[in-house]
């Protein structure tokens, strides 16, 4: 329940930095959904019931704050979290490049997912030169920050953690591995 | 008879299709405001409010305490455009009592100011393609969805949704949005578009239609949502397309999305 709490307080914080602070014209453009990092920890790293309900409770939140389709982010940050999970069992991923490059492919693909919700192009819509930009260097940012992102929130989780047991670290290593 | 790998693909396949499908249902009603919307922004809209004042009283200091550097100067500039503007002024209210006078003469009714409430974006949207933002103003100030929202500058979006004390207002420039508009000069009527970007369509100008770079496009108030002559923006882009009716035109918004603090809401 502790742990429940904390990612959830972390995402909420995100949340609401998200939509006041990095909006700033000097955070213009550069950062990504800081929610994916989370997702992608609670996925290799939380017991599945712990983590299934902060990402279905902060895909929620996003989706009701969001003016976009209800369900997208709920949806993308789901299966970001069962892709994420599957690719765990088949590679080794507490390797950083792989952590970079999986949190960059998920910052392409909720980019590709927004895209086609907005301005689906079978029904010819194109999306504009400024726009492409902001999804590359979002794209390159994360891939930059992502696993810098996750090594926090592992640190984060063994100091949390260490007072009462090391079940957590446990549970963290078993996942990765 | 099958295999438990066989089964896990097909479940996982049956969840993506049940995924689409549930998405495409919840696209054909955009924009729908239920009690748990209300309940989300009575949740964290109040965390976005305190940390946007943080935000404006840091700014605040720092603007009218400690960056004083050029303020002479600007205080100097700014005496010279007041001089100026009190001259433009007195010109403005020889016209205006001229128009009146004429007015009178042609027995017109005044035009009916709107009653407008002023409001503070306390919250953006968390996706860069959806424009969005909301607003300290609710229910409870008499805002309710479909309301237009503006700025000093034009047109900034409509109300989507109110809570008791909040409301979620759908910029211009989404790609969602549809303004009624017309040229100022022309009177050539069409409709704004959003393009989650600065500049919008200019949609269904015939190409006869007479229309330069620069012109104003203000609100024609047949859509239901804006009062007529609300200014939206200038003509910054115009094509022809050897195929097809209309003319390609971008519009470049008058309000600065970016930088969107204070909006009014127009109540009537």
């Amino acid at each position: 329940m502790k742990i429940f709490c904390l990612y959830l307080l972390i995402g909420l914080s995100t949340v609401v930095a998200k939509t006041t602070i990095l909006t700033l014209p000097l955070f213009h453009g550069i950062f990504y959904d800081l929610l994916i990092p989370l997702v992608v920890f609670l996925s290799l790293s939380l017991p599945n019931r712990t983590s299934v309900s902060v990402v279905v409770i902060l895909g929620l939140i996003m989706d009701l704050l969001s003016g976009g389709i209800f369900g997208l982010y709920l949806s993308i940050y789901f299966w970001m979290f069962l892709s994420t999970k599957s690719l765990s069992k088949c590679f080794d991923v507490g390797k950083t490049i792989f952590q970079s490059a999986l949190i960059g492919v998920c910052v392409l693909g909720q980019h590709v997912v927004f895209w086609a919700s907005v301005a689906p192009p079978w029904k010819g819509a194109q999306l504009l030169a400024t726009q492409t930009g902001t999804v590359l260097l979002q794209t390159f940012f994360a891939a930059l920050t992502g696993p810098g992102i996750l090594m926090l929130l592992g640190r984060l989780e063994t100091r949390f953690q260490a007072p009462s047991s090391g079940a957590g670290r446990e549970t963290r290593e078993v996942a990765i591995r | 008879m099958f295999s438990k790998r066989s089964v896990r693909i097909l479940c996982v396949i049956l969840f993506a299709l049940s995924n689409i499908i549930l998405l495409s249902i919840s696209a054909k009603h955009p924009h729908r405001y239920t009690i748990i919307h209300r309940v989300a922004m009575a949740g964290i809209v109040p965390f976005q409010e305190s940390v946007i004042s943080t935000m404006r009283f840091c700014r605040h200091i720092w603007s009218h305490y400690f960056y004083l550097v050029a303020v002479r100067q600007e205080c100097d500039q700014l005496q010279e455009i007041l001089a100026r503007a009190e001259m433009e002024k007195n010109r403005s209210l020889e016209s205006e009592l001229a128009c009146q006078r004429l007015r009178n003469l042609l027995e017109m009714k005044s035009e009916v100011s709107h009653r407008m409430l002023p409001s503070q974006v306390v919250g953006l949207d968390p996706s860069g393609w959806f424009k969005t933002v909301i607003i300290n103003r609710g229910s409870m100030d008499g805002v309710s969805k479909g309301m237009a929202v503006t700025a000093p500058e034009g047109i900034v979006g409509h109300v989507i949704g109110a809570s008791y004390r909040y409301a979620k207002v759908l910029l211009a420039i989404d790609r969602s949005s549809a303004i009624d508009a017309l040229v100022q000069r022309t009177r050539f009527r069409g409709i704004v578009e959003g393009e989650t970007s600065e500049t919008c369509r200019f949609k269904y100008i015939v190409k006869k239609a007479d229309i330069r770079i620069g012109d104003t496009v203000i609100s024609s108030g047949l859509d239901g949502l804006f009062p007529k002559g609300l200014r939206v923006g200038v003509i910054s882009e115009i094509s022809k397309p050897l195929s097809g009716l209309f003319q390609e035109v971008r519009i470049r918004l008058f309000v600065d999305f970016a930088r969107l603090e204070e909006v009014m809401v127009i109540l009537e």
